[in-house]
């Protein structure tokens, strides 16, 4: 018997959901003043915990300082030798992050709340007590300095690094970007320095998710919340970034495909373009459909992929659209970029394409926002900015309520392509 | 699309209230379905895995599952567009194919289920073939294989070591093809009958997970998935890979910055009993900076930058690979001698219990912390699924829990022998740019 067939040319109706709960985290303030924002959920048992720290890359005073120092925290402390360090945290099968951005440097340590007892007694020694021993060092550093070879030839690294050089300047915060050299010129000194004037509680903040209960906040104030180091080392931020537009090629012998990056800074997070930018970001280069995929990939067929991306800082906003393109096509796939960049600058986008990205959207944010670790998460990304969970409830109604002429609007005024740095790093007179 | 590796098994607690719930059936097509609940999300996650990958292709048209799952994007014969109407539902979808399976996974707000199954149920009822589609996938898998093989540095590494490894048996080429050409010789007749082939009912598995009731996806499935007809069953016929007697070795110069050095041994499958020794064996040698590897060889003897060893977990019998990147400076014989000094004691006394038990706890939290995404937890069950043991979403972490040191003493004796090794040395020869 055969089933009948449903009536397959016509879409289920789509349900809007407006299921979102978010609400600021509770903050409380451990002893040495630092806030220690919760995000609770006493089902799990998986804890995260994030000590954000004022020290990223721009405070440094020579490059790769940043990085290193906060990657050496785990290579040994007065107490746990590196070999320690690392058995301990794989013994309890917890895993210890550390990353710098340009604006910040955080730990996380991800572990079972059970056994975060055993654990943060190492993280408050590596906040307190790092040893910065030469062998470390030296191995770390070397370490360091192969992987960093390894990324330079990838072509896409290239292309981000001359477009960030050129966006910020070589020799400013935002732009500098480190050579096989600067590992050399790398002291000890530099990162034991760095440690004691950026790695301290003031303006530091911490953030917990998954299961709280009173004994966990005083484990944390104990072992974070304690007055680990007099204040630290302000510096005054400078950040005399001016780029020029223009085109620039650095050639890669032989390579089979060009990386193109294009793009420019753009206003701060706070301005009130930036969330109806990001609706126009999307249109353009933010998710599978987008106009860029649609048309460079999915057409032409020149690319595997395309995208456009918004990537905010404490001090400026980078706008880019990047890609790696067949090196034959090179010079068609930024002709069509352009197009595509002159598109929305001149025809307002239809209602059905923008009902759709609004709709994709907003299940992006429910995604995002997912569960207290995903909220963790963005929660960090705001902070910085002096922005709260609020930052997201305003993105998603600002979203729905922006207009075709509003996005016409922005596009005249932000994506012009004579207002961008082009980099191409490729071979274009390579044959395939 | 975007190639995916699965970093984040996972593991279940052994309390109840953690225990993943799931409830199944099958429809008169044979298309299996699961439904895995997780009131904890507003989500809802849909994962479809095919039983068709690279291992099935024709040796003179590999590559050929991995493009088909682009084109299974291209448009299905009632709707035009896959992608629109899922983001318009506020959607976000991608696949993966792999030698053993093909995967296409989605997820969106639960209230828009629906939208899910008249999208998938469309394309597993029959797509919209197009010249066109399949002009342009192979222009962008083309790309694909540039970018990822041809174009990185030492992307070509598995480009040599499968087929140096393998020598009867279809893992001897790689997902993404043995070479360009064979993605370009594609013909529209080709993509009709792999589809009529593999593409069916019955030989899909489908999870969903979320805030869902059973009765109403039950519903969906037989109104969306019902009508369509079942395929003749496919029966897999494979070559056995014959037992390695004697070490294979391949030395390739290319300009990289640092020498590196793969060595694949023959291990057993993803369904057999000592599967799991193995996966252990590769953590105690070389997952994390407390593995063995990692301990030796870079940091005390400082002979390698980096250092690791993984399981493949392919299906039919796969490998353990154990890679190395050397510091300048430092031979190749003298770290591939160091490296091979500590390989050889684990064929010749069993680790202690405490070592053991750091990389059980290691896959015990790996799994736990991968369980609070619904994704990955459909994602695993969908494939626990279809190696016919679905209660492993429970009781992984049980498994692992069995092996004791002398099974890992026996397993790596017999897996780690330098006869059953095929090595790779990628050697650094700096060209004057």
């Amino acid at each position: 018997m055969r089933i009948q067939n449903p009536d397959r040319k016509t879409a289920p109706e789509i349900i809007s959901s407006d299921s979102l709960k978010l609400s600021e985290p509770t903050a409380i303030k451990l002893s040495n003043n630092m806030p220690l924002y919760l995000f609770p959920s006493p089902i799990h048992e998986a804890s995260r915990l994030d000590i954000v720290l004022e020290a990223g890359s721009i405070w440094q005073h020579k490059k790769l300082t940043a990085s290193t120092t906060i990657k050496m925290l785990r290579e040994g402390t007065s107490r746990f030798s590196g070999g320690e360090i690392s058995s301990k945290i794989d013994y309890y099968g917890a895993f210890l992050d550390l990353q710098t951005t340009k604006d910040t440097a955080w730990i996380s340590l991800y572990a079972m709340r059970k056994n975060l007892y055993r654990l943060l007694p190492m993280i408050k020694s590596m906040l307190t007590e790092a040893s910065f021993r030469n062998r470390d060092f030296n191995l770390l550093n070397s370490r360091q300095k192969q992987s960093f070879l390894v990324n330079s030839q990838k072509p896409k690294q290239q292309a981000r690094n001359h477009f960030n050089q050129l966006l910020f300047g070589a020799n400013t915060p935002y732009g500098q970007i480190a050579e096989s050299a600067d590992f050399d010129k790398l002291k000890r000194d530099d990162l034991v320095k760095f440690y004691h004037e950026k790695i301290c509680p003031e303006q530091a903040y911490a953030i917990l998710a998954g299961p709280i209960d009173e004994e966990l906040k005083s484990l944390i104030d104990e072992f974070v919340g304690f007055e680990w180091r007099a204040k630290g080392v302000k510096n005054m931020f400078k950040m005399n970034a001016t780029f020029k537009p223009g085109y620039h090629r650095i050639l890669r012998k032989n390579s089979l495909q060009s990386a193109i990056v294009l793009g420019k800074t753009l206003m701060l997070r706070s301005h009130p373009d930036y969330i109806p930018f990001l609706l126009l970001n999307t249109v353009l280069g933010g998710y599978f459909g987008s106009r860029l995929m649609a048309n460079i990939r999915e057409d032409k067929g020149y690319t595997y992929g395309i995208n456009s991306q918004v990537v905010p800082m404490r001090h400026a906003t980078v706008f880019m659209i990047s890609t790696e393109t067949g090196s034959t096509v090179t010079q068609n796939a930024i002709l069509e970029i352009k197009h595509e960049l002159k598109q929305l600058r001149e025809i307002p986008i239809p209602e059905e394409e923008l009902q759709l990205v609004k709709n994709y959207l907003n299940g992006s944010y429910l995604r995002a926002l997912d569960g207290v670790y995903n909220q963790a998460e963005r929660f960090r990304s705001v902070r910085d900015q002096g922005l709260g969970m609020q930052f997201y409830l305003n993105s998603i109604q600002r979203i729905q309520q922006t207009t075709s002429e509003e996005l016409l609007n922005l596009a005249q005024k932000y994506l012009d392509p004579e207002s961008m740095v082009t980099v191409v790093v490729g071979d274009e007179k390579q044959k395939h | 699309m975007f190639a995916y590796w699965a970093t984040n098994l996972l593991y279940t607690n052994n309390h109840l209230l953690f225990m993943v719930t799931y409830d199944n059936f099958i429809l008169n097509n044979g298309l299996r379905f699961y439904i895995l609940h997780d009131p904890t999300t507003p989500m809802a996650a849909v994962n479809i895995l095919y039983d068709v990958g690279a291992r099935d292709e024709n040796p003179n048209r590999t590559g050929f599952a991995h493009l088909f799952e682009h084109l299974m994007f291209g448009g299905s014969v009632n709707i035009p567009k896959y992608d629109e109407p899922l983001q318009r539902a506020g959607g976000e979808n991608n696949a993966f194919t792999n030698s053993d399976i093909t995967n296409y996974y989605l997820t969106l707000p639960k209230d828009n289920l629906e939208t899910a199954f008249w999208l998938e149920s469309d394309r597993m009822l029959n797509l919209a073939f197009s010249e066109k589609s399949l002009e342009v996938q192979r222009q962008v898998v083309t790309e694909e294989f540039r970018q990822n093989y041809l174009n990185q540095p030492y992307g070509d590494v598995w480009l040599l070591l499968k087929p140096l490894a393998y020598k009867v048996h279809p893992y001897q080429w790689n997902t993404i093809g043995k070479e360009i050409s064979h993605i370009e010789q594609a013909h529209l007749q080709d993509v009709k009958d792999f589809y009529k082939r593999f593409y069916n009912p019955n030989n899909a598995i489908v999870v969903v997970a979320g805030d869902l009731k059973t009765s109403e996806v039950e519903r969906l499935a037989k109104k969306w998935f019902g009508p369509i007809e079942a395929g003749e069953n496919y029966e897999r016929k494979l070559p056995e890979e014959p037992k390695q007697t004697q070490a294979r070795r391949m030395e390739v110069k290319r300009d990289v910055p640092q020498t590196a050095i793969y060595k694949a041994y023959h291990m057993c499958g993803r369904t057999d009993k000592h599967f799991y020794a193995s996966d252990l064996i590769s953590d105690l040698l070389g997952s994390g900076q407390s593995s063995r590897l990692f301990k030796t060889l870079v940091r005390q003897k400082q002979l390698f930058s980096e250092i690791n060893a993984f399981v493949t977990g392919d299906i039919d019998p796969g490998l353990l690979i154990v890679t190395g990147k050397i510091n300048e400076k430092v031979t190749i014989s003298e770290a591939e001698g160091a490296l091979e000094t500590e390989i050889e004691k684990m064929r010749h006394k069993a680790p202690t219990a405490n070592e053991l038990r750091k990389v059980k706890n290691r896959v015990i939290s790996a799994n736990s912390f991968g369980s609070l995404s619904a994704l990955n937890k459909a994602m695993n069950l969908a494939y626990y699924a279809h190696i016919a043991m679905p209660q492993l979403i429970n009781t992984i972490t049980q498994e692992y829990e069995k092996i004791r040191p002398e099974h890992v003493l026996q397993n790596a004796t017999e897996v780690l022998n330098p006869a059953n090794c095929s090595t790779l040395i990628y050697e650094s020869q700096k060209s004057d740019l």
